[in-house]
């Protein structure tokens, strides 16, 4: 019902880069609901050239040129006024990220270790941070703490992260 | 002094906190402003951190770089958080992971923006746009965001009639998560995963598995087929009896007891490593079964060969004959004189499976396809059919035994570039009939890809012998001659069985 084999595969394989497509557009736009617009408009992208892909080739490396050609395409229609990264800037990301997101899954692996090493506390901190893009202003105002608190908190947390990271990451390229 | 958390033009903090030892040269001034920068401008892109960021990156190669992880790290928070929120436990329960922000059904006509809108603020899922594009919702509309929440390792592809054990499992529908922990227990049905290595699982009840980890399942019931790639390769069934160690392949394992364990090995290679060599004293090597060999293990490391192996007790992973439950089939068993010598090599019976590019053996790619573009002959198709082993079939003496349950015609398929043996010649009739071969992946062929209908690719041709089978009985068949001029293109005949419209009825 509904899927073909062929189908299937070719949905396990977006649901796969999902991920990496998600971060890698994140860099270039760095704003959620235009990422998550552009990440949604590479996924149909995918599917309408699903016949062009080859199976076995590098799926990933195709994908990640769409969701670029995507990128491209959502900066024109915006106009250059609007746009803050010059073309350059997003060349260098672009190739940037790429190159990085062979680790990723390293990395993704490292952080969720590092999360665990985290208080509950701390993690639920993260997560009403991150979970919907709300203003930390906001959050702050509902769960009453300061505003400065909540910033610093949160600051404190992601320099924690980083620097676990980079030793878990460190240690198993020792 | 404090920081203002207000996040105002120009200036940096110029506290200088070292806390941690770190790896990078960079401060954590520099991490920490970069930290205030992006934050700024993703609650705000008209923020002024927003442009103060951009300088920032293109004069500081290095700050690219920070950047780039700060944004894989933000990202992979987010997706984390999303799963935290949502149903309020930590992503390794066993609730169901089934819901999304936002549970109105997508129906096709809707365009992008109004889904959008209809779920905004919350993660679309990547199947929301591919519901466009196959013109209509599959599932009554419940989505996760895939790959993006911790712990979730592997999505339910599909699930057949499943009934699940007791009531304080949630019912999975096909797209829900499962993640790493999870167990999962059914009395009957069929069940196939998806991993997000790649691994393609299919499992037939009455089964009692956990997920433990993206290469590691454990079972102490059920039937399983796992068909691996490259990036599953190490995936590990445990079972009471053995572990069974995939090296990128398609495998089966059946659980019959607490003492044994049934492998089979359809595609490639596994290692088998029976539990009670797992302790150092009495370590071995682990057992290697390649392509086409079939054991059970027992928990002490005894193994024997089975050597006939009907599709239905493995589950077949999606595309393959056989799949589900077996229904009656002509053939009762099939054995060989093969087992004093040590092989490990099965018959693969396949109820009703006999048609356009099914697979003729066990230990090699090659399919079956009609020589031409009219197809096989009609009369095969829909048959019971036997898959034997290429490897073999020179052996001298090789008698192989198919008992048969009821009257019926029964083929052989023999190769045209081998002399006719006599066993053939005296008690088959040649019915003038062809039938081609398709060659797949092998150790002579290499990675040859086979071809999809009648007439592509076809690269042997068998003749259609026929005798006709009265009733219940044995029939011993023999094996080939090694030809003398030709080095390749030898292959095992294939048997199929046919019944008798009269007798159909009866079946």
């Amino acid at each position: 019902m509904g899927l073909d084999d062929n189908q299937r595969e070719f949905v396990r394989l977006i649901a796969a880069t999902e991920r990496r497509l998600s971060a890698y557009i994140l860099t270039m736009v760095p704003n959620y609901n235009d990422a998550d617009e552009i990440l949604q408009e590479t996924h149909v992208r995918l599917w309408e050239e699903r016949d062009r892909y080859e199976h076995g080739t590098d799926f990933a490396a195709w994908a990640t040129r769409v969701a670029y050609y995507q990128v491209l395409t959502w900066r024109k229609k915006r106009g250059r006024q609007r746009l803050v990264y010059s073309d350059e800037l997003v060349r260098d990301l672009s190739s940037r990220a790429e190159a990085s997101n062979k680790q990723l899954g390293d990395r993704h692996e490292a952080l969720l270790l590092c999360l665990s090493e985290l208080s509950d506390r701390s993690r639920q901190v993260l997560a009403s941070v991150y979970a919907d893009g709300k203003r930390i202003k906001d959050i702050a105002a509902s769960s009453g703490r300061t505003a400065e608190s909540l910033y610093k908190l949160v600051q404190r947390l992601r320099v924690t992260l980083k620097n676990c990271v980079e030793q878990r990451l460190g240690e198993a390229r020792a | 002094m404090s920081e203002t958390p207000e996040f105002n033009t120009g200036g940096h903090s110029d506290r200088q906190e070292i806390s941690t030892p770190r790896l990078h040269a960079a401060s954590d001034g520099g991490f920490e402003d970069l930290h205030r920068l992006i934050t700024a401008t993703l609650e705000d892109p008209n923020a002024a951190e927003h442009s103060e960021l951009a300088k920032r990156l293109a004069a500081d190669r290095r700050a690219q770089d920070l950047y780039v992880e700060y944004i894989q790290d933000t990202s992979a928070l987010r997706a984390h958080a999303l799963c935290e929120i949502d149903d309020g436990t930590p992503p390794t329960s066993t609730s169901s992971r089934g819901l999304a922000h936002g549970t109105e059904s997508l129906t096709p006509g809707m365009s992008l923006g109004a889904r959008m809108a209809r779920q905004a603020g919350s993660r679309l899922a990547i199947a929301a746009g591919l519901l466009l594009m196959i013109g209509g919702a599959l599932f009554s509309g419940q989505w996760l965001p895939f790959g993006a929440a911790a712990g979730d390792i592997a999505t339910i592809v599909r699930v057949t009639d499943v009934a699940w054990r007791g009531d304080e499992q949630p019912e999975m529908r096909p797209l829900s998560r499962i993640s790493s922990g999870q167990s999962l227990e059914f009395e009957s049905g069929q069940l196939e995963i998806v991993f997000d290595t790649g691994v393609e699982l299919l499992v037939t009840g009455p089964a009692a598995m956990s997920i433990n980890s993206p290469l590691r399942v454990s079972a102490s019931r059920g039937a399983y087929t796992a068909r691996v790639g490259e990036r599953g390769k190490g995936f590990t069934i445990d079972t009471p009896a053995t572990s069974v160690t995939d090296l990128g392949t398609e495998f089966g394992v059946s659980i019959q007891s607490d003492q044994k364990t049934g492998v089979v090995v359809f595609d490639g290679a596994v290692d088998v490593t029976p539990t009670e060599q797992i302790d150092e004293r009495n370590r071995q090597s682990p057992i290697r079964l390649t392509q086409g060999e079939a054991v059970a293990v027992s928990r002490g490391g005894d193994t024997h060969r089975i050597v006939a192996m009907y599709a239905g007790e493995y589950p077949t992973v999606a595309g393959r004959p056989g799949a589900g439950a077996t229904p009656e089939c002509l053939f009762e068993d099939v054995t060989d004189n093969l087992t004093s010598s040590g092989s490990k090599k099965f018959y693969r019976v396949v109820p009703r499976g006999f048609g356009e590019d099914t697979r003729a053996f066990v230990d090699r790619g090659h399919e079956w396809n009609g020589v031409d573009r009219s197809g096989m002959p009609e009369f095969l198709i829909g048959g019971d059919y036997v898959m034997p082993f290429n490897d073999n079939k020179f052996l001298d003496g090789l008698e192989v035994t198919f008992q048969l349950r009821s009257a019926c015609d029964l083929y052989v398929l023999f190769d045209k570039n081998m002399a006719i043996p006599e066993w053939l010649q005296e008690r088959f009739d040649d019915t003038g009939y062809s039938v081609g071969l398709d060659h797949g992946r092998g150790p002579f062929t290499g990675k040859a890809v086979t071809q999809l209908g009648p007439g592509q690719g076809i690269n042997d041709e068998f003749s259609v012998w026929k005798r006709h089978v009265d009733g219940a009985c044995e029939i011993v068949l023999g094996g080939a001659e090694m030809p003398t001029d030709k080095q390749l293109g030898w292959n095992m005949y294939g048997v199929v069985a046919v019944a008798h419209p009269k007798s159909e009825a009866a079946r």
